[in-house]
């Protein structure tokens, strides 16, 4: 899965450009993550693709994410139905026409803060914060890809690894897998979510790199 | 058998006695510390719950607790900690801070019987479809992780219906999980004790436990734990008053011994002057003992200070003895007065039977029998025992020089008239309320720790403590059924925001009826099955998704509905505690409410309300309660003054002398109230024993110095005794009166200047010659 939670995270990623970095790994994460560091407000089109065991087929939702400072995100959903989420701090709220607010806590949802700290990491280009939450991995083709495994016992038992791939200054996709029921969820961005042909932008963007 | 011998025979008989009373009270008495022995019996509902409050009630069990440093994280993990670390300790029944309290087990089997939401839509084709319509967006949601695991058992999420229902109606603020108050400085938890908010031994182990789990986890040593609730203060009082009590006491003993010896020079004197008063302390604790099987930690610790009187009996003897008096004609000849002031004062004790309470009643037994026991001890074993060895105190220099200097002329009778006057005068304009009208000034606690616990309430949202309502029923099962028929009234209350919440048992436990009736709207296997595929049709779910909540309803149909009696033991008993209790043959339930903005209109609902319902107003009640109790005491204590008026009439064989021996106690007691009024000072009932005791005292100083007339060395004899009682029982009230503790210093001011007037005013009665004069010489 990709909860609004991981891709709200994921958002500073996706919202930086990207250089080509050259050098050792080490250096070219550095010198990735450098350049991912961004000011808000900030907003992206995105397309979520999310699939669950309870699932026979995939669930589809598009709309843009907000990004409006730290610890302050909104995914607002407009296709196939209106939805909001604010994130504000601890606070999570969900608002859905016609239905009470759902409310709760990011931190019933460990997965989240990890998440949260990594890449408030990320946004200040803190390669060391970041590795103290995930070890990372980066693998580069045509395109890039950057692995997130979770080092703390209590994110790893519910998030298996998040990987982002993107390409030149622009981040395409990012896919969370779960653990514990192996639900996965894949967040297309940009104009990667804008193309109705989701299928064809699944395959280009969001398949694993070897 | 020579003087000496028979006189060791006596005391040995005696101590024999002492001892067989010692090892009984040891065997039957049980120390109590109930505060409601000392309050009034409830004769209505509403007071008989003001009573259940105090000492019972869950309020009283509840144990504020707040974590200062500096660190928010540490705080948190901290306070977590402590809720882990106490789970499960005999000494509470919960810990909580606000962490997400797991739904107990039980419920999840329960869910259909116990959710709400059951009451406004059957299980059918289209509230399923509905709530799968629902269910799809939540997967495609940030709370997709927090429900994803419920949903094929509870695609309707009964439990989140519960946990709403459930969860409390104003909470603190949330801080890294953990409640903190407003200003996100100090964590909060609360602390439900086992043991009742009065019993002090019981808080003591729960504070104990409490602080050696908080420095087994908290995160750095300069972390700091605030506790604060009725245990605490309990825990509290018993400690100080123990601490106090203990210096005061060796304090007291030790001017009392130096007192005497300078008196008598003898120190055989000492020994022989406790007999009366430890004979009085173990007669009295038998007495009780036999009555009530239990007494009262306030009971003794009053009880030994109201027979502090008797202390004053063995010193008359002594002071009257000299050489060439048996001590046997010395005592005969002191008999009558000492017996008049002996049977005044228990008169007066015999008001507290009246008073409907019981720890004053014991208070009663304790000390007429204790009384009596001294009196008897005096009258009969002493003078077999104390030998006549004593030095005229007539014939000593310096105790005719004090008594030239404290002879004070015999003021008029309009002295006494007009001195009243001014006493009454003072007594009605002094500015303040007159009677301490306040349930909770029995229990003083220090004014800083009040605001403290007020400072937590506020912070922790309590529930209004003021407004309750309680439902009567004959069963738990009826009282339950009334509160889910009154619930949509009071749903309309809040709807008017004349209240802004409330609580009660049915909340967390739906009637059986209530239960049963949702029982039989669930469908039967095959219709919930076809119900099920026709709310899929079209839905990307697997078809064989929802198999376990097929298997979880089609169980729920065969549930036996949960009830009271079922929950014991677990977390939800802690919840139902003080909203669900047995009375006697009936069940009460309470109905809590908070943020009361409109109080007529909650009563104009309790009225119609039907059977069973009564809106109490506590404070209002708590304050009736006093005011009633104290009623009821003065009554018996008029009634006790009309009874002591005539024993010391018929003593004294006339009205002329009762009225003379009577003036001083009564103008002394005129004049305490006026100085304690002009002081400020609201009366209750700590006042009103004082009083009564100060004028036993001064009863006894009036009857002795009436008795010597105006025969000088008679007058210097009982200058000497009186002079000793007064200033020893001086001694006691003035250390007392520096103690701490509101109650203690109240009563040791009230008693010392109850002494103080009653000596010089018996001092000035004036010289006449008595019958009792002329039989002597």
């Amino acid at each position: 899965m990709i909860s609004g939670r991981a891709s709200a995270a994921l958002l500073w990623l996706v919202l930086s450009p990207v250089a080509a970095a050259a050098g050792g790994p080490a250096q070219e994460i550095e010198s990735l993550l450098a350049a991912l560091a961004r000011q808000p407000p900030q907003s992206i089109a995105f397309t979520e693709i999310r699939s669950s065991p309870l699932l026979d087929r995939v669930l589809v939702v598009s709309g843009t994410l907000e990004y409006a400072g730290p610890g302050k995100l909104s995914r607002i959903v407009t296709v196939p139905y209106a939805e909001r989420t604010d994130i504000d701090g601890d606070k999570v709220r969900i608002y859905r026409a016609g239905r009470p607010e759902r409310r709760f806590s990011l931190k019933r949802a460990p997965e989240l803060g990890g998440l949260l700290t990594g890449f408030a990491a990320i946004l200040g280009g803190d390669r060391v914060a970041l590795e103290r939450e995930f070890e990372l991995s980066l693998a580069n083709g045509a395109s890039w890809q950057l692995t997130l495994t979770p080092r703390s016992s209590r994110l790893r038992a519910r998030v298996a690894s998040i990987r982002v791939r993107g390409a030149d200054d622009a981040p395409d996709c990012i896919v969370t897998v779960t653990k514990n029921t192996g639900a996965e969820a894949e967040l297309l961005l940009g104009a990667a979510a804008t193309d109705p042909d989701i299928a064809r932008q699944r395959a280009l963007h969001c398949v694993a790199l070897p | 058998m020579s003087t000496g011998s028979r006189a060791a025979a006596w005391f040995g008989l005696w101590l024999l006695t002492l001892i067989l009373l010692y090892a009984y009270v040891g065997k039957t008495l049980r120390l109590s510390s109930d505060l409601r022995l000392f309050l009034p019996e409830a004769t209505t509902p509403e007071q008989r719950l003001v009573l259940d409050g105090i000492g019972e009630g869950p309020a009283s069990r509840l144990l504020l607790v707040a974590l200062e440093g500096p660190d928010t994280g540490a705080l948190a993990a901290t306070s977590q900690a402590l809720v882990e670390r106490l789970r499960g300790n005999p000494a509470f029944r919960r810990v909580h801070n606000g962490s997400s309290e797991t739904v107990p087990a039980f419920v999840t089997n329960y869910r259909y019987l116990l959710s709400p939401a059951m009451d406004r839509r059957p299980l059918d084709a289209t509230t399923l479809r509905e709530a799968l319509t629902d269910r799809l967006q939540d997967l495609a949601s940030p709370a997709a992780p927090l429900l994803e695991p419920f949903i094929a058992s509870d695609p309707t999420l009964e439990l989140l219906s519960i946990a709403e229902s459930w969860a409390p109606r104003r909470a603190p603020q949330s801080i890294e999980g953990a409640w903190f108050d407003a200003a996100g400085i100090r964590a909060l938890l609360v602390a439900q004790t086992q043991a009742a908010g009065f019993d002090p031994d019981g808080q003591q182990r729960a504070l104990a436990e409490l602080e050696s789990a908080f420095a087994a986890v908290r995160a750095d040593a300069g972390m700091q734990m605030t506790i604060s609730g009725p245990g605490r203060f309990s825990a509290l009082m018993k400690e100080r008053t123990q601490q106090e009590a203990a210096w005061l006491g060796s304090g007291a003993t030790a001017g009392l011994l130096l007192l005497l010896f300078i008196a008598y020079r003898r120190p055989r004197t000492l020994l022989l002057a406790a007999l009366p008063l430890a004979s009085a302390a173990l007669a009295g604790l038998a007495c009780v003992s036999f009555v009530y099987g239990n007494v009262h930690g306030i009971t003794l610790a009053f009880g030994f200070t109201l027979i502090g009187v008797a202390q004053d009996y063995p010193i008359h003897l002594f002071s009257h003895q000299r050489r060439g008096l048996d001590p046997l004609v010395n005592a005969r000849d002191l008999w009558p007065t000492l017996a008049t002031g002996v049977a005044s004062t228990c008169v007066a004790y015999l008001a507290f039977f009246g008073s409907g309470v019981t720890g004053l009643a014991q208070l009663a037994w304790f000390t007429i029998a204790g009384l009596a026991v001294a009196g008897v001890t005096t009258r009969y074993l002493l003078p077999r025992i104390t030998g006549e060895e004593f030095i005229d105190t007539a014939q000593s220099p310096r105790l005719g020089r004090a008594e030239a200097r404290l002879s004070l002329p015999a003021p008029p009778p309009v002295f006494y008239a007009g001195a009243a006057a001014v006493c009454l005068l003072v007594m009605f304009l002094a500015p303040g309320p007159y009677w301490e009208d306040d349930l909770g000034a029995l229990t003083p606690v220090p004014h800083a720790l009040l605001m403290q616990d007020t400072t937590l309430r506020n912070e922790l949202g309590a529930p209004d403590a003021r407004y309750l309502a309680v439902i009567t029923a004959g069963t738990a099962e009826r009282a339950l059924e009334r509160l889910e028929e009154v619930t949509p009234e009071l749903d309309s209350l809040v709807a008017e925001n004349a209240i802004a919440g409330f609580d009660h048992a049915a909340r967390y436990l739906p009637s059986v009826r209530r239960q049963r009736q949702r029982q039989q709207a669930l469908p039967a296997a095959a219709e919930l099955a076809s119900a099920l595929k026709i709310a899929q049709q079209g839905l990307p779910f697997r078809a064989d998704a929802f198999a376990q909540f097929l298997a979880d309803v089609a169980s729920a149909r065969e549930l036996a509905p949960l009830e009271p009696g079922a929950l014991r033991d677990t977390a939800a008993a802690a919840m139902l505690d003080g909203l669900l209790h047995e009375r006697g043959s009936e069940q009460a339930a309470v109905v809590a409410f908070s943020g009361v903005a409109n109080p007529e209109r909650l009563g104009q609902w309790a009225a119609t309300a039907g059977e069973g319902v009564v809106l109490i107003d506590l404070k209002r009640e708590s304050v009736a309660l006093v005011i009633r109790q104290r009623e009821r005491i003065l009554l018996c204590l008029a009634i006790a003054a009309v009874l002591l008026t005539l024993v010391v009439r018929t003593s004294l064989g006339s009205w002329q002398r009762a009225a003379r021996v009577l003036a001083p106690m009564v103008l002394s007691t005129l004049a305490v109230i006026a100085v304690l009024r002009a002081a400020g000072q609201a009366l209750d009932l700590f006042h009103l024993i004082s009083l009564v005791l100060a004028a036993g005292l001064g009863l006894d100083y009036a009857l002795f110095f009436e008795r010597a007339g105006a025969d000088r060395k008679e007058r210097l004899r009982t200058l000497h005794g009186v002079l000793v009682c007064a200033l020893s029982t001086l001694l006691v009230f003035v250390l007392l009166s520096l103690s701490s503790i509101p109650v203690l210093s109240s009563i040791g001011v009230t008693v010392a200047l109850g002494v103080l007037f009653n000596f010089l005013l018996a001092l000035s009665l004036p010289r006449v010659r008595t019958e009792m004069e002329h039989g002597r010489h």
